[in-house]
């Protein structure tokens, strides 16, 4: 029945085409906001692994809202209150600065970290930020006053520029003296890392943001924090576990974000699925009465639509996949889904469609042929 | 699917009785009323018979017709398909009989649109486990002339020969019987006259033919006239 399944769908093009659609297009969201949700957790976890042994000092946030922010850009501290903070006893003060942070461009998701980020750190400090990352092409110091380093996913896919190009920030021009390697980390790959003095200059902002402090080993980072709250109470220090903290609150307020979407988008998408194939499988009543008259029996019949549903299904969810890859390499950058999302999105609409589609040929194969041949 | 070895052309027989009913009945609920569509019909019908069954609308005649051809299924009664009796069998076992001992034609042809001629014949001979189905199909649409047309869709034939494919359909599983309801009742006279010429062509070549009308013209030119009336054969 293969060949009669396939004729059939062909002569009503209109109909299987915009089944197709439905299904591609629901298919098509479920694994691009997926797969949006799980790169978001990995670039919320590679940037809280990042923080080992930091903590952030920072203004208290004015709104309730911004409690979570991190990286702390909203924060404003006055020159002299981070130098005070720099000349707090027991920090490592190669791996601690002074900071300022200037979003260049915003987040992908809801309140997470922005994608791209300037930041003025004294020269010398430089790993203060970026830890221990590794270059790609140039160096991870800055020596110039117009030297910028780049994070790769600021250098290659925001800027697009390589090392000795100029980058024009805000009407400065800055020469690219290093490009990092990808870390995964939204913070390290997305920074615009310039000498303190030139951010302060570029953006107007006589103070720095926040002060990142680095213990000389991780069993000190509680003591250390506890002796910056002491000596300055009307600061906030954010440590790694409160780091970690605010992003798995910022991750949890996304998720349940996107989960509503997405289940959202699931109900919708079998809704319709259901309703195109059962308004096609139950308009043709007559044709399944003919059929039965002429001697086909009721299971040929629900071969033929449960051929049918799986046909249409699979070729919405190939086209839904292909389409998901062009949207997430235009989003992302780069096309990538696992294999279990898909498998899932593509057992699930199928499910949805075979059912959709055997439930009225059920009914209809049921009632008598002469029945449904009158039917209208 | 068991495949079976057919030959189009009909075989000539007489005398066997190839289709009975006895006492049938038949009543449908319409809200809170019965209606008593058939009241009690026996009739008896031989191999090789061309036989018209006539009455006016609303007398039972295509009810009667539905239940021996095993489309519907009667309140009370038997009947008897090739000695078999039909009238108490269980669906797939009734699907097994519409699909190999009778052929049916229909007044609205009941053709799948999206296959050509020769598909739709096949598709018959394909559900009746025919083996070379698309030769038989193509040798039963040459049996009514439609050698030309095998590749056209319904849409692209006129009525005639529209209802020309329904009787190869019909023929390609070389049934017991062939139903015909109002097969004439959408075509203009000229076209009737051709789809007559045709069944009276095969009912020599030995089919039995039951065919229900109200023309009775076309009634006349059958070798018997059964004659229905509020659901009673009139003069039984």
């Amino acid at each position: 029945m293969l060949d009669i399944a396939f004729k059939n769908m062909w002569q009503r093009k209109t109909r299987t085409g915009l089944t197709v659609v439905a299904i591609s297009v629901c298919i098509m969201l479920f694994l691009v906001l997926s797969t949006a949700t799980s790169s978001m957790d990995r670039m919320f976890t590679d940037s809280k692994d990042l923080l080992n042994g930091q903590m952030y000092v920072k203004t208290p946030s004015t709104q309730a809202g911004n409690a979570l922010e991190f990286p702390p850009v909203s924060s404003s501290l006055t020159a002299e209150k981070a130098s005070q903070l720099m000349n707090v006893s027991g920090i490592d003060p190669a791996r601690s600065a002074p900071l300022l942070l200037v979003p260049q461009a915003p987040s992908l998701f809801q309140s997470g970290p922005p994608q791209v980020i300037a930041v003025g750190i004294p020269e010398g400090h430089e790993k203060a930020y970026y830890s221990d990352t590794a270059f790609e092409t140039g160096k991870g110091t800055l020596n110039g006053k117009n030297d910028v380093i780049l994070g790769s996913y600021a250098a290659n896919t925001y800027y697009k520029v390589r090392v000795g190009d100029t980058l024009n920030l805000q009407n400065r021009n800055l020469t690219v003296v290093g490009i990092a390697k990808p870390t995964g980390s939204i913070l390290v790959d997305g920074m615009v890392l310039t000498p303190l003095s030139t951010a302060q200059e570029i953006f107007s902002r006589p103070g720095v943001s926040t002060v990142i402090l680095t213990a000389p080993s991780d069993d000190q980072v509680d003591s250390l924090a506890a002796s910056v709250r002491g000596q300055f109470p009307e600061l906030e220090v954010m440590t790694q576990k409160d780091v970690g903290e605010t992003l798995n609150s910022m991750a949890s307020m996304t998720h349940t974000f996107m989960g509503m979407i997405d289940l959202t988008m699931l109900v919708v998408a079998g809704v319709v699925t259901l309703m195109v194939m059962f308004m096609s499988v139950s308009e043709r009543t007559k044709e399944f009465g003919m059929l039965r008259a002429i001697g086909a029996s009721r299971s040929k019949i629900l071969t033929l639509v449960l051929e049918e549903s799986v046909i249409v299904c699979l070729l919405g969810s190939i086209i839904g996949i292909l389409i998901s890859f062009i949207v997430m390499k235009l989003m992302f950058g780069a096309a990538f889904a696992s294999v279990d999302v898909i498998f899932r999105a593509v057992i699930f609409m199928t499910l949805i469609g075979i059912a959709a589609g055997l439930i009225p040929a059920y009914k209809s194969s049921k009632i008598q042929p002469l029945e449904a041949i009158r039917y209208e | 699917m068991s495949e079976r070895q057919v030959t189009v052309t009909v075989e000539k027989a007489g005398g066997q009785i190839v289709l009975e009913a006895r006492n049938l009945k038949k009543s449908y609920r319409m809200g809170k009323v019965t209606v008593e569509a058939l009241r009690g019909i026996d009739i008896s019908i031989s191999r090789g018979e061309f036989v018209s069954i006539i009455g006016p609308s609303g007398s039972g005649k295509s009810t009667l017709l539905n239940l021996v051809g095993c489309l519907d299924s009667s309140t009370s009664g038997q009947v008897l398909v090739d000695g078999q009796d039909v009238s108490r069998l269980k669906e797939a076992a009734l699907t097994g009989v519409r699909c190999r001992k009778i052929g049916y034609v229909f007044q609205k042809f009941y053709l799948l649109p999206f296959l050509t001629a020769l598909e739709n014949v096949e598709l018959q001979s394909r559900l009746a486990g025919i083996k070379d189905s698309r030769a038989k199909a193509a040798e039963a649409l040459r049996l009514v002339g439609l050698e030309d047309r095998m590749n056209h869709r319904p849409a692209e034939m006129s009525g005639g020969e529209q209802q020309r494919v329904a009787i190869a359909r019909a023929l390609v599983k070389a049934p017991a019987l062939l139903l015909a309801d109002e097969p004439t009742g959408n075509l203009d006279t000229k076209t009737g006259d051709l789809i007559m010429d045709v069944f009276r062509r095969l009912n020599k070549e030995g089919l039995t033919i039951v065919m229900v009308t109200h023309n009775h013209e076309l009634a006349a030119q059958t070798g018997r006239i059964i004659k229905v009336r509020d659901g009673l054969i009139e003069g039984a």
